[in-house]
């Protein structure tokens, strides 16, 4: 039986050969760049020190976990942080696959190749960049903001007290800042659409939003799927630059805009705790792996070629 | 084979001692490499006519500092570096961690066992206890210190080693430079006097003038005055507490006063809170304080802020360009704690430290002896080459000829910063403001506060980590917005602010910091 | 597309949708452009009036202080320009190759370890063992310091890309490698001549993923290089921006020297503008060049001919 087995194996291996080549490199870049550093994860459970290093650092069990969880933080953070994610999943996944959509039905294609290129221009400003441009638009003094509804009359607001309107503000500059990014994938899977069926879709008389709705939406869903399950796979893990450079340490927002890293970054900003780093960096990873199998199974009972692995 | 050396070292000292050639050899330790007097080729450690260390093998010692390298530092350096090698046959080659790059790679260097010597560091803001905590720094001995760097142990001050001791042993070389800890305001002299406010010297004085300024439509601060108030009340932040130490204070005026205050335990910070609420109500500050993206200077400079609240060098710098573009605004100088004595930096907040993994730590400690001590080395590295970037005015004082391409003290030279042989700066046009901060000088000098215990005293945390975490965890949520008085309730936030702690284990913070603080203050009282 | 397009007459549906085309884009379009005005704008103006008076849309008291800041030594930044160019096509290139190689496997269905290898290669987009043993690999065990190596390597392959790439070639019927199969072809021609043309979006897309990843790239120079020759262009632009929050951190600890407050060269608001419209413009340009293949629609019965 066993003999079988590895008979069999052995006769797959050949019959793959090719593919176990092309593979060849990409196995090897991420054995050595991936899983060989990955071994660090050990320094969750380590009270880390220089002499010993990673290995030799004495174990100190689930101590690092400790803080997070006593901070009395833990649940309000964990919550934003999901919160946040799920949001910005969905609001960036309609905006993007609306704009590439609309980029192309346009009839001009200058109209099109400007206003796509002008979509882009937000990725290039850091964030902390950002950061400055939000203050000079929201700030209560000389914010562009107040300005505009000082001009009109109205009553000034501080936003920067108003924890309230902060969600909004970061949810938009999120989509802002990846919308060009976003919608080129998008495009490049509309692109990708064989003609022929847009054809075929015509003859049929449909009218222009129906051949939306029922050719080019389906036809990039295999490209929307792999896209959600790959912002699934960080749905725990908070982008740290923009909400510190929204927020900064600005302690009346941080119930609406604290996530599980500007927590962690203020808790270990004295100590620099590498064990304790790690510990959250783990429970982010966990929560979002086990998220990740939940939705990739839900997935691969719809359609097992939807599916991440 | 060290042990052996410090040996000889040591009765090598104590034989100078009973001959009294020690008194007239004020720079033992420094051997010579040059002149036939060098004995080494006898293979005896304790060779060498002036001090006690084997300095016959050429060494090249490796040190990083934090900042940018100038144009003209490695010219700068190579000067050094002449010196050097007559004195203890070593050079340096300096390679520097960016400011942007230091938080993440110094660390890094420790993790990577790099080969190094010297590095810069400071307490908090520069990796001193992080580092200490992991392992990073060699423990200087007493001994070890008296040998290799008689000179530094000569000029440095008892408190200054106090500072640098955790756990009962010392890490690093602190800088000797007596810097006021306590900040002073650049105000604007126009205003004052618009206001009627003659002079600000009190907390209630500067209070009386930031509602006038608030009335007025101006902003007297960045942020909350929170330092100032809790100063004038004479308390002070305990090294190594949470908050950079804002979280528990002590009274540094009253060396009989051994108790330290929690700060949500003392009445003084709902008081504070609630006065700072009246002012940030009334436009004494901006309601967007805590994301102000404006450096600290810039209020004043652009007439947004009547007043600049920061160190006096900063105030006097900041200060006179603001008269030189504005000269009608009079801005002068203000110390709105001006009854008590002053206090003096923590002497760690500068200094440098060798590497545990260091080839050379003996040749390390001679070669820091020199920056720290010999006055050719000390002024190329803080000014930099004489003639080409400044010029000696007397024996004391400089004047600087080319600011651009090294710059005065700009070169990470802090931590070996000596004040016996510091020079100062020599001004030609002096203005008024020149004169206030002379006067300020002089005046706080002559009244520094008696020390007080816990003024050498470092909370070392590594035992409650958890419990430190998860309190920094909670602090800048209620703390940040209370004490710049941005809450609607006061009390109210005081109060979840103490639940939060409570729940994330102050207590046990504040048990440990009780015990280690009584200890210390036992053992220093014993001693 | 396009072709398609033209034999069809404007409709009424057809102009409905083309009007909120024209509108939804123009919108975003503008609301993406002004900020960059604003620090275009920024970078040409003076330091005092920006302190004075805010940002605005045209330049205030027209300056070229800023850039002379960043060309201060031309020398440096024209070399840190090449560095960052070549990292940027090599690095696209050799990626863009490794990518849809890899990709072309997991998406051939006959290859029934498809999908453990993508979940070997998605494992570690979840869990990373963080920034110290990842340096210890760069440094210590390979020896890379100071190494163009350093930079190429760690941006090469991207899972994220990977598996974009394999969601795109998962498009291509399989009647038309089969066939391909059928008529004798090895897997790397099928991949090179028959899949590659039918993925051009793809590849431009994903290449230009991955240039952007070694445009932007600072971060891996900040831990690697020491050399000042051989940074790339995006660090001057993040030593720089980094600085700043070293300032803040002084600034808040209170206990710290005002020699060591005043030596943080903090970038002016209009240094900090200038350094983004340089390292920002030529990738800028560049981008049409891309765009012809965002633009162009893909006939697989073309190809089957």
């Amino acid at each position: 039986m066993r003999g079988k087995g590895v008979k069999s194996f052995f006769k797959k291996v050949y019959l793959y050969r090719a593919f176990l080549v092309m593979l060849l490199p990409a196995v090897a870049y991420t054995l050595i760049f991936s899983y060989y550093p990955m071994t660090g994860i050990v320094l969750a459970f380590k009270k880390y020190n220089y002499a010993g290093g990673i290995w030799g650092s004495p174990w100190n069990g689930l101590e690092n976990f400790q803080f997070f969880f006593t901070s009395g933080q833990a649940g309000l953070v964990t919550k934003n942080t999901v919160l946040y994610n799920v949001v910005f999943i969905v609001l960036n996944a309609v905006v993007q696959i609306a704009v590439a959509v609309l980029l192309t039905e346009l009839t001009s294609k200058a109209y099109r190749k400007i206003t796509q290129s002008l979509m882009f221009l937000p990725y290039f400003i850091s964030w902390v960049i950002v950061g400055i441009m939000a203050f000079n638009i929201f700030s209560s003094d000389y914010g562009f903001m107040n300005n505009i509804i000082q001009a009109l009359g109205g009553e000034k607001i501080l936003f920067y007290t108003t924890p309230q309107v902060w969600p909004f503000i970061i949810v938009f500059f999120n989509l802002w800042k990846n919308i060009g990014y976003g919608s080129v994938m998008y495009l490049a899977a509309i692109m990708g659409i064989d003609t022929s069926v847009y054809e075929a879709a015509t003859i049929d008389g449909a009218n222009v939003f129906q051949r939306i709705f029922r050719v080019t939406i389906p036809m990039i869903m295999p490209t929307t799927i792999i896209l959600l399950l790959l912002s699934v796979g960080g749905i725990f893990k908070g982008n740290f630059d923009l909400f510190y450079n929204l927020v900064g340490t600005n302690g009346l927002l941080y119930n609406y805009t604290d996530v599980i890293d500007t927590l962690t970054f203020r808790a270990l900003i004295s100590s620099n705790n590498f064990g304790m780093a790690s510990a959250i960096g783990l429970y982010q990873s966990v929560l979002c792996f086990v998220t990740v199998v939940v939705v990739n199974k839900l997935v691969s009972l719809y359609d097992k070629d939807y599916a991440l692995f | 084979m060290k042990k052996q050396l410090k040996k000889a070292a040591a009765l090598l000292l104590a034989a100078a001692m009973i001959t009294g050639a020690a008194a007239g050899c004020s720079t033992a330790g420094q051997a010579s490499s040059s002149g036939g007097t060098d004995a080494a080729s006898a293979g005896d450690a304790a060779s060498g006519e002036t001090g006690a260390v084997d300095t016959s093998e050429k060494v090249e010692l490796k040190m990083y500092l934090i900042g940018d390298r100038t144009p003209d530092f490695d010219e700068v350096y190579a000067e050094i570096n002449k010196i050097l090698e007559e004195e203890i046959n070593a050079t340096v080659s300096v390679d520097f961690l960016s400011w942007g790059e230091h938080e993440t790679k110094y660390s890094l260097l420790f993790s990577g066992q790099e080969d190094f010597d010297l590095i810069f560091t400071a307490s908090s803001w520069c990796h001193y206890e992080q580092t200490v905590a992991l392992g990073g720094f060699e423990p200087l001995s007493e001994e070890f210190i008296q040998t290799y760097a008689p000179d530094i142990w000569e000029v440095v001050p008892e408190m200054a080693w106090e500072q640098a001791k955790i756990n009962g042993t010392i890490y690093m070389v602190p800088n000797y430079a007596n810097e006021f800890g306590q900040d002073v305001m650049a105000v604007r002299g126009d205003l004052m006097e618009q206001y009627g406010v003659e002079q600000i010297t009190s907390w209630d004085e500067m209070k009386e003038f930031a509602m006038a300024a608030a009335a007025d439509g101006m902003y007297t601060f960045q942020y909350g005055p929170w330092y100032q108030y809790f100063q004038t009340e004479g308390l002070s932040t305990l090294g190594g507490a949470p908050k950079s130490g804002e979280l528990v204070l002590y009274n540094a005026q009253d060396p009989e006063d051994l108790d330290l205050y929690y700060i949500l335990d003392w009445d003084g910070f709902a008081d504070y809170c609630k006065q700072a609420k009246e002012m940030a109500d009334a436009g004494c500050w901006s309601p967007d304080a805590l994301n102000s993206t404006d450096e600290r200077q810039t209020g004043l400079l652009t007439g947004r802020t009547a007043a600049m609240v920061w160190n006096l060098g900063s105030c006097l710098t900041y200060g006179r360009q603001a008269n030189s573009e504005n000269p009608d605004w009079n801005v002068t100088l203000c110390d709105p704690v001006a009854a008590l004595p002053k206090k003096v930096n923590s002497y760690i907040n500068n200094g440098v430290a060798i590497n545990i993994n260091s080839q050379h730590k003996e040749r390390a400690m001679m070669a820091l002896n020199e920056f720290y001590t010999n006055p050719d080395v000390y002024d190329l590295a803080m000014l930099g080459i004489e003639g080409k970037h400044w010029e000696a005015v007397g024996d004391d004082q400089y004047r600087v000829l080319d600011e651009s391409n090294y710059g005065v003290s700009n070169n990470c030279n802090w931590g070996w910063n000596n004040m016996t042989i510091q020079r100062t700066e020599y001004i030609e046009d002096r203005t008024a403001l020149d004169d206030a901060y002379d006067a300020m000088m002089e005046e706080w000098n002559a009244n520094v506060k008696g020390d007080h215990i816990y003024d050498g005293f470092n909370f070392d945390n590594t035992n409650v980590a958890t419990q430190v975490a998860a309190v920094e965890a909670n602090i800048d949520t209620y703390y940040n917005p209370l004490v710049n008085g941005l809450v609607e309730d006061v009390d109210a936030t005081i109060e979840q602010f103490r639940q939060a702690l409570e729940a994330a284990g102050i207590r046990d913070v504040l048990a440990e910091m009780e015990r280690q603080a009584s200890e210390y203050a036992a053992s220093k009282q014993a001693a | 597309m396009e072709a398609y397009k033209h034999k069809r007459k404007m409709t009424g549906d057809v102009f409905t949708l083309n009007v909120i085309a024209y509108v939804f884009c123009g919108l975003v379009a503008l609301l993406c452009l002004i900020p960059f005005i604003i620090i275009v704008s920024s970078s040409f103006s003076s330091e005092e009036a920006v302190l004075q008076n805010g940002f605005s849309l045209l330049p205030q008291d027209f300056s070229l202080q800023a850039y002379e800041t960043v060309f201060r030594e031309p020398v440096v930044v024209f070399r840190a320009y090449a560095t960052t160019i070549l990292l940027t096509l090599g690095g696209t290139v050799l990626g863009l190759l490794l990518q849809t190689m890899t990709a072309y496997v997991l998406a051939r269905k006959t290859f029934t370890w498809r999908r453990a290898f993508s979940f070997f290669f998605y494992f570690t987009t979840l869990f990373s063992g963080g920034l110290v043993p990842y340096y210890l690999l760069i440094t210590t065990t390979l020896g890379l310091r100071d190494n163009y190596l350093a930079l190429l390597l760690p941006l090469m392959f991207s899972v994220y890309n990977l598996l974009i790439m394999k969601s795109y070639i998962l498009g291509i019927p399989d009647s038309l490698i089969e066939a391909a199969k059928i008529d004798g072809c090895g897997e790397f021609r099928i991949l090179f001549q028959i899949v590659v043309p039918l993925i051009k979006p793809a590849l431009a897309t994903v290449g230009l993923f991955i240039a952007l990843a070694y445009w932007n790239d600072w971060y891996n120079a900040m831990l690697y290089i020491k050399d000042e020759n051989k940074y790339p262009l995006q660090y001057f632009l993040y030593q720089q921006i980094n600085d700043i929050e070293a300032y803040k951190k002084l600034i808040a600890s209170g206990n710290v020297s005002s020699s060591v407050i005043s030596s943080v060269s903090l970038p002016t608001q209009t240094l900090k503008m200038a350094l983004t419209v340089v390292v920002t413009g030529p990738i800028v340009l560049a981008y049409p060049f891309v765009q012809k293949y965002f633009v162009q629609g893909i006939t697989i019965g073309a190809v089957k001919e």
